[in-house]
């Protein structure tokens, strides 16, 4: 039983942790591209075996019954060859560079072996952020849009309850925005602007557990928290006597749904075998627009934005693998993987907006290769894709005929005639397919 | 004037504000760890390892892993003609890690970070009028989150690092507006393309100990958290005088943190009884203007009366702000220095600090209000060594400061002039708490 002071120490430890977990921390670009050449090979089939820095997105309770320290860093890059509308949509950031390293806390006494810290790291070149709000009718895949641009640093705590138990906590942190703004008169004469904004701090947990009843058996249950970046700026001025308004919310700017992730791997002889289940909750997303709101005498403006426009997911992920020894030193480890998930599209006619989405299958491929005992206890170097296919969607677009004009319509300017001079470029029917495809190159040290 | 697309164009700036993320300067106004401002920032020659991103890079190479956690809370009493300016208070979480490992041939190498995280917010992102009376040095940029990285390498005496302190600007392409209508009615959409580009300070230390005495000196460069954001508002309503395009620039840097060059020194009066001191130059001659440019090209039905708002630099001064300190340590050793296992012996140290730092903003003589005076400050602290734990090495440090502001009195030549008589002064306290665990 532990005593007081133990109890305090590992609460030390875990608010230790939760400031880690502070520090700007987002994980977009592991759910769409993947996480490491084995992550990427084995399409993200990875919550039941994940113990290295990995598991710090994967699960972080896999990261407490892990073992030494381990250092990894993987670049990756994604080729876009989705189509909307016959046009080809690249990825904005296709490229990145991500990080992952693990250890244990030096602990004696009865905390020893038994917390572990990870970090998981995924960095752009350009920047450490890049957020695109499209045109309302703009054809895009709100599935990929936004939700690589961004910097992530995921850090995570394990702690080892037993020898088959391990439990552990992540943090996923941003900042939304709110503050007010006005426009003044100065005493030079001219408009002078008073700005006072904060950028808030948004947090979100990444939990995990895993159950090993066997050296060859694996349960995991990873429940990652909905994010979004809120923001809602509110501009007043008084011009010429003339009092006016304006404000943009984006409550949900950068979203990733709530994820449970239910998991089950076991080995055959040398293989491996994983099966992920993971439910994602796409329907509490407002959606991937700016809400813009214009207010003065007479007139008053407001954005027409689809409501709920996304409905829930459950995806499939299976993953293998398989040492083979190559040498006294060396062997080389084979990864494989494929996946199914449903469009997160609702089935609503859409008006004016123009998402596309499609089901994806996806399929990857990789191979470690080990070197045992010459720089640290093992050196890795590991190369990964994965192929993502989504199917061909076709979205039939209605023309209003006649005002009231209903939101599942398309209208031209003229209420006299709302059928006439219509622009919008979803008509007469919005397709989409493509596929979408990420090669990871890893090297990695045990020590 | 057409207000609604300044409006709508302000809103474009503060979307990439919004994102913004920056870094820099309450730890290295007040000190990060409690040790470091009771000392008033005068451990330049002999700081924590955890302080070394922020205190001199080249201390970071000590063996062993080192983490710190702490909480500040500064009360802020400013006030300009004897009322309390709208200056928040100061506070937030210190965190620092720092890891050390002895290397062949006498050689130790460490890594560094250290982490400023304001209650509440990562950021603030402030313009005033630029007539407005304002503490330009006490505003948005002690309210930011701070990230330092650091690595150093030490050989003997001798030691030298180097890291990085790190910013974003905000900029992209900017934010498209479109007011118009159709058959359904008025609408309101807006596209946004906003980029966070990194910005990189340098960070560069060096240290001789030589047992009785130690030198140190730092330099930190400046940083300021960019904007510049462009936004094109398209009006195209039934009937409507004001339809056309606009387009707006809001362009400026808050929050900007000078650059820094600190030597400093420690000497070993007798046993256990250290002195410290140490002079920082502050660069603030390169300020840029802490309020924003405006400009406007308007092709509308009515056109604005100015369209174009521009403040000159500041024309701030450099100042050398000294810095002394005590400290004064238990027989057996420093609260933080190395154990036996099984080690619970309490350790203690007291320490005093004092520091001024003289006002770099002149005379305010046009339009400009900036509101700023020389200030003194006395920092006072203890630590507890709380023993070895579970192989942990556990310590407390708690310390106090107080900070006054030399009243002064703005006086501008013509009082047609905004704000052409003020006065300056002000106090502020604050405390800090640190909790740092050492695994050797």
């Amino acid at each position: 039983m532990p005593t007081r002071r133990t109890q305090r120490l590992s609460a030390l430890a875990l608010g230790l942790a939760a400031f880690v977990g502070s520090a700007s921390a987002r994980a977009g670009a592991f759910e769409v591209q993947g996480l490491g050449p084995e992550g990427v090979a084995e399409v993200g089939a990875r919550a039941a075996r994940a113990e290295d820095g990995t598991a710090a997105f994967f699960n972080p309770g896999g990261l407490a019954l892990g073992k030494g320290t381990t250092l990894s860093v993987a670049p990756l890059v994604s080729y876009s060859a989705l189509r909307a509308q016959g046009e080809r949509l690249p990825l904005e950031e296709p490229f990145g560079i991500g990080f992952a390293a693990s250890g244990t806390v030096p602990f004696t006494g009865p905390l020893e072996n038994r917390i572990r810290v990870g970090l998981a790291f995924h960095f752009m070149p350009g920047g450490a952020l890049r957020l695109l709000a499209r045109e309302v009718d703009k054809p895009f895949f709100p599935y990929y849009d936004n939700r690589t641009q961004r910097l992530v640093v995921l850090p995570a705590l394990g702690v080892r309850v037993t020898r088959f138990l391990g439990l552990g906590i992540g943090a996923n942190v941003l900042a939304g925005v709110r503050g007010p703004a006005r426009l003044e008169d100065g005493a030079t004469g001219a408009p002078e602007p008073r700005i006072d904004i904060a950028a808030n701090t948004v947090l979100s947990g990444v939990f995990g557990a895993r159950i090993d009843p066997t050296e060859h058996a694996h349960f995991a249950l990873v429940v990652r928290q909905s994010f979004g970046i809120p923001l809602s700026i509110e501009t007043t001025a008084n011009v010429g006597g003339v009092p006016l308004s304006t404000g943009i919310e984006s409550r949900q700017a950068m979203f990733d749904p709530l994820t449970v992730v239910i998991a089950s791997s076991f080995d055959l002889a040398r293989t491996s075998f994983e099966i992920d289940a993971s439910y994602q909750r796409f329907s509490a997303w407002e959606g991937p627009f700016l809400s813009v709101r214009s207010t003065l005498p007479g007139v008053n403006l407001a954005s027409r934005l689809p409501e709920k426009p996304f409905r829930d997911t459950v995806s499939l992920r299976f993953g293998v693998t398989r040492p083979f020894d190559i040498g006294p030193r060396t062997s080389l480890v084979l990864h494989a993987g494929a996946g199914v998930e449903p469009s997160m599209l609702s089935t609503t006619r859409q008006g004016r907006t123009n998402l596309v989405d499609g089901d994806k299958l996806t399929m990857g491929a990789g191979a470690t290769w080990v070197l045992k005992n010459v720089v640290g206890k093992a050196l890795r170097v590991g190369l990964g894709g994965n192929a993502q296919f989504l199917s061909s969607e076709r979205q039939e677009k209605k023309v209003c005929q006649a005002v009231p004009c209903p939101e599942s319509t398309v209208a031209g300017p003229s209420a006299d005639n709302p059928a006439s001079n219509v622009d919008n470029p979803g008509l007469p029917s919005l397709q989409s397919s493509g596929s979408f495809l990420t090669f990871a190159l890893g090297l990695g040290v045990d020590l | 004037m057409n207000g609604r697309h300044f409006l709508a164009s302000l809103c474009g700036a503060f979307v990439v504000a919004s994102s913004s993320l920056a870094f820099g300067s309450a730890p290295a106004h007040f000190g990060h760890g409690a040790r470091s401002e009771a000392l008033s920032r005068a451990d330049v020659a002999d700081a924590d390892a955890t302080s070394a991103p922020v205190q001199n890079a080249a201390l970071a190479a000590e063996p062993g892993l080192r983490v710190r956690l702490g909480y500040a809370y500064g009360f802020m009493d400013l006030r300009i003609d004897d009322r309390r300016a709208s200056v928040a208070d100061v506070s937030g979480v210190d965190f620092a890690a720092q890891l050390g490992l002895r290397l062949p041939a006498s050689f130790s190498a460490g890594f560094a970070l250290a982490a400023h995280l304001p209650d509440g917010q990562i950021a603030k992102i402030g313009f005033r009028p630029g007539t407005e009376p304002q503490f330009v040095r006490y505003e948005s940029v002690l309210q930011r989150a701070t990230f330092d990285l650091a690595l150093a390498l030490r050989r003997g005496p001798f030691s030298i690092g180097g890291g990085a302190s790190f910013s974003l600007d905000m900029g992209g392409a900017g934010t498209s507006f479109e007011l118009g209508q159709d058959a359904r009615g008025t609408y309101a959409d807006a596209a946004s393309d906003i980029t966070l580009p990194y910005r990189v300070a340098p960070l560069v230390g060096l240290a001789v100990d030589l047992g009785r005495a130690s030198l140190g000196a730092s330099y930190r460069g400046a940083l300021a958290v960019g904007l510049s954001v462009e936004s094109d508002i398209r009006i195209a309503l039934a009937e409507n005088p004001l339809n056309g395009t606009t387009h707006v620039s809001v362009r400026g840097s808050s929050g900007w943190d000078p650059a820094r060059l600190s030597f400093g020194g420690r000497l070993r009066v007798v046993s256990g009884l250290s002195a410290y001191g140490a002079v920082e130059w502050q660069g603030y001659r390169a300020a840029p203007p802490p309020v924003a440019d405006v400009s406007l090209d308007v092709a509308l039905g009515t056109s604005p009366g100015r369209k174009e708002v521009t403040f000159v630099l500041p024309r701030f001064r450099d100042v050398l702000a000294p810095r002394l300190g005590l400290e004064w340590v238990c027989h057996a050793g420093k609260p933080g220095g190395p154990r036996e296992e099984g080690d619970r012996k309490i350790r203690w140290a007291a320490r005093v600090g004092y520091s001024f730092l003289p006002s770099p903003v002149p005379p305010q003589t046009g339009f400009t209000s900036y509101a700023d005076a020389s200030s003194h400050t006395i920092g006072a602290g203890f630590g507890l060594g709380l023993g070895r734990h579970w192989g942990v090495d556990l310590r407390v440090d708690l310390s106090a400061q107080a900070s006054i502001l030399e009243p002064r009195k703005e006086q501008k030549s013509s009082a047609a002039l905004p704000n052409a008589s003020y006065t300056v002064s002000g106090r502020s306290f604050r405390g800090a708490l640190s909790f740092e665990g050492a695994f050797r």
